[in-house]
């Protein structure tokens, strides 16, 4: 068991630094987003008619690309958690805590799946409509299902529409935008 | 076994962050020494007299260094180019034989903005033969025009090289004089650099609906001479780039396909696909939109850690004062050996014997993505998702509302008017102790 990682250890315990899991939330944004977005970020810098490579490089896209989602998401989360702690009573840190590693999974697996787009492009059409909300709309349902085994059981209701219910109204009136968007 | 399964996932990282690393950077391939008769066709040092002249020696005599779209410079570039082919011994086409400028193309852009295309034929030695064009754009932006501002520099490789690798080829068919099942059209487009403006005129004006039938396949020639040059045709494999591809491999000529992994951006250059490539700037463009089979060879380098589309190693030339025929000396001394590998490359692939069969066959073994791309079928398949999201939301919050029933949390005042010993607190109510002091007060007191 010594050196082995447990994960249901590591949330539980909070082994981690909440900062270094913000930290590698943001990496996990930018792992997740860099492929779709790494082409706009050239159109920029030759539009720009930008020379220094120390700017227009790879490693300074990817490390762009994951910036807003994770700002956006810290936003987010805390409002809600925050927002549903007198709902379902305390210890909300705990599930803003733990939802992060759902997330940072998540990303991953996007990162996976969209390394399809290395060898057809076209697939991006499609994947940037689909993959990031279907993908996450899972680690959610994991992140509740993680929540709800815990959770007392006069909780469980509460918590269940409570996240649920928010996740429904702000992730995805923000998927229905991308996705008219991505129509329009 | 715990080591295992630790060694296993080393192995696997380290073998996702090689695979990830191999599709960013595609090694180059190593090609063998060009083939001889391409060799003595196309020589470095031609190729270098073939850009010094079409740039000019820079007196005011004889200087095409300012070509700005739409000015004198470009008329004049467009008419030292008419009579360049004409000398070569290229003959005006049927009902222009009269014509002041019989080579010379004229188009008017907003009722005001003159320009032209240049264009001649070498003919089929068969009647009602296919046809295939070879393009390439003859302006710059050495001046302001409209909006944009100029860079002042000469457009040596943008793209006088791809003029001169044109006119290369030009001059081999001529003196070689190959009975072609199909006839060769140059095109050199005019007022390229500010819209594609030439090549819409071209395509819509300047050709007939017979004509444009007859089209097999357009080659685009663009920015030659820096690191690499790349071949693009299409989002996927086509049976013409592959013809092309085998003849740089087998001919040692060093034009690779652009790799797969290039950033994509989100703008629509060929109508209907929503996102484009580096392979996709240039004229050729506006024939791909028509689902013409286009090649697309131009100059780059995909394989550093820029990811804008640049020159190559040695620094971005193209759009600035350096793009001179000393800049090109400078930054790129090889460009000699790069134009004359691209026009070696097109000659040998177009003298092939199959050449024309696989260039009209190709749209049949293509494989057709475009109804992938109709707004009909991605509106569709959007809305699709949203429709099949919103009944799997109905259905699990219906089942979760039966398994987990929200009940409101009411919760009585309740006095424990004899003291709390005499009560059963619970979590549903809430209880107030009336005692003061510790004591329980006598009720008969």
């Amino acid at each position: 068991m010594s050196g082995q990682v447990n994960l249901k250890v590591l949330i539980k315990n909070k082994k981690l630094n909440a900062g270094i899991v913000v930290f590698l939330l943001y990496l996990s944004f930018c792992a997740a987003e860099f492929l779709s977005y790494r082409g706009a970020f050239a159109a920029v810098v030759s539009e720009l008619n930008v020379k220094s490579v120390i700017v227009s490089n790879y490693i300074v896209a990817f490390l762009l690309c994951g910036l807003v989602p994770v700002i956006l998401y810290e936003i987010i989360v805390r409002f809600i958690f925050r927002f549903s702690q007198a709902r379902i009573g305390g210890g909300t840190e705990n599930y803003l805590y733990a939802l992060r590693f759902f997330y940072i999974g998540a990303n991953l697996v996007i990162f996976l799946i969209k390394l399809v787009y290395l060898w057809y492009p076209i697939a991006h059409i499609y994947g940037d409509i689909a993959i990031d909300f279907l993908i996450t709309t899972v680690a959610f349902a994991l992140f509740l299902y993680y929540v709800l085994r815990k959770a007392p059981k006069e909780r469980i209701a509460p918590i269940l529409y409570q996240f649920g219910g928010s996740y429904v109204i702000v992730y995805g009136f923000l998927s229905l935008i991308t996705l008219l968007l991505e129509v329009v | 076994m715990k080591k295992m399964r630790r060694y296993s996932i080393l192995l696997a990282i380290i073998a996702m962050m090689a695979l990830v690393s191999a599709s960013f950077f595609p090694t180059v391939r190593t090609v063998a020494a060009a083939t001889a008769s391409s060799a003595e066709l196309f020589t470095e040092a031609d190729m270098r007299q073939a850009l010094a002249e079409f740039i000019g020696d820079g007196t005011a005599e004889n200087s095409r260094a300012d070509r700005t779209s739409f000015r004198d410079g470009e008329r004049a570039a467009a008419a030292w180019l008419e009579s360049k082919l004409l000398s070569l011994g290229y003959k005006p086409e049927s009902g222009y034989e009269d014509a002041e400028n019989p080579l010379l193309r004229p188009f008017t852009y907003l009722e005001e903005y003159k320009s032209q295309n240049v264009t001649a034929v070498y003919p089929s030695a068969e009647e009602n033969a296919p046809q295939i064009l070879l393009t390439a754009n003859y302006d710059n932006n050495y001046g302001d025009i409209g909006n944009l501002s100029g860079v002042g520099g000469a457009g040596a490789l943008q793209n006088g090289t791809g003029v001169a690798v044109l006119l290369a080829i030009a001059e081999a068919l001529i003196n070689q004089s190959p009975e072609l099942p199909f006839s060769v059209r140059f095109v050199f487009f005019g007022a390229s650099e500010v819209g594609l403006i030439g090549s819409g005129f071209f395509l819509s004006d300047q050709l007939s609906a017979a004509e444009r039938e007859k089209i097999a396949l357009v080659v685009g020639v663009r920015r030659i001479g820096v690191d690499y040059s790349y071949l693009y045709t299409d989002e996927v494999d086509t049976a013409h780039g592959d013809m092309f591809l085998e003849t740089s491999q087998s001919g040692g000529y060093g034009v690779v396909a652009q790799p797969r992994s290039v950033p994509y951006i989100p703008a629509e250059y060929k109508e209907g696909l929503p996102y484009a490539t580096w392979g996709m700037l240039g004229d050729q463009v506006r024939f791909m939109s028509r689902d013409m089979n286009i090649v697309s060879i131009y100059g780059g380098n995909l394989e550093t850690m820029n990811v804008a589309d640049i020159d190559g190693k040695a620094g971005t030339i193209t759009y600035t004062s350096n793009d001179t025929l000393e800049g090109l000396q400078k930054y790129y001394p090889d460009y000699g050996k790069k134009m004359a590998e691209v026009a070696g490359l097109i000659y040998d692939t177009i003298n092939k014997d199959d050449f024309i069969q696989v260039c009209l066959n190709s749209a049949q073994s293509r494989y057709d993505y475009t109804w992938l791309t109709k707004p009909a079928v991605v509106t569709g398949i959007t809305i699709g998702i949203l429709i099949v999201c919103g009944i799997v939301l109905v259905v699990l919050v219906r089942y979760f509302q039966k398994k987990y029933p929200l009940k409101p949390l009411v919760r009585k005042l309740k006095i424990a008017v004899f003291g709390m010993e005499y009560e059963r607190p619970d979590e549903e109510n809430i209880f107030v102790d009336v005692k003061t002091n510790g004591v329980p007060p006598n009720p008969f007191e």
